[in-house]
């Protein structure tokens, strides 16, 4: 299955500053979140998913394309 | 500390140290604090900084500074 693009932003400083996050896991999370939400400023879209490794709920934000993955971190206040 | 500005998406790093984070925390929305494993804050993340503060100005007042680049 083919990456899912990322932008600049993501990998010069959301991989390098938080380098736990895992590529696969936010792949993960656009393909298959447990909740999808448009963000209505701006149309980026949040995912989230469980992730047994940080014992936390991680979200991830894409752009408005649904598929260019933008920012990640884990989510504390996140109740599905 | 470095200071990254992303355009294209209207994004701004400020990376207080290279110290990695181990922990995160939206405290506002748009705005991710970082966290190294001491609980030491290593960086901030702002979504649509633009809007959050003014990019047009930078002060630096009595800062140790040994080094400044600017890109």
């Amino acid at each position: 299955m083919l990456e899912l693009p990322i932008t600049d932003y993501f990998r010069d400083n959301v991989l390098v500053k938080r380098p736990y996050i895992q590529r696969e896991w936010c792949e993960a999370a656009v393909r298959d979140p447990i909740r999808r939400e448009v963000q209505a400023d701006d149309g980026r879209i949040r995912h989230w998913i469980w992730i047994d490794a940080l014992d936390r709920y991680l979200r991830v934000v894409t752009l408005a394309d649904g598929q260019t993955i933008h920012n990640a971190f884990p989510d504390r206040r996140f109740r599905p | 500390m470095k200071i990254n500005y992303d355009a294209a998406t209207d994004s701004l790093y400020i990376h207080l140290s290279d110290r990695a984070s181990v922990d995160s925390d939206e405290i506002a929305n748009g705005v991710v604090l970082d966290y190294d494993a001491a609980g030491a804050l290593v960086g901030i993340d702002i979504q649509h900084a633009s809007h959050q503060a003014d990019l047009a100005k930078l002060s630096v007042n009595c800062l140790p500074l040994t080094q400044l680049d600017a890109a």
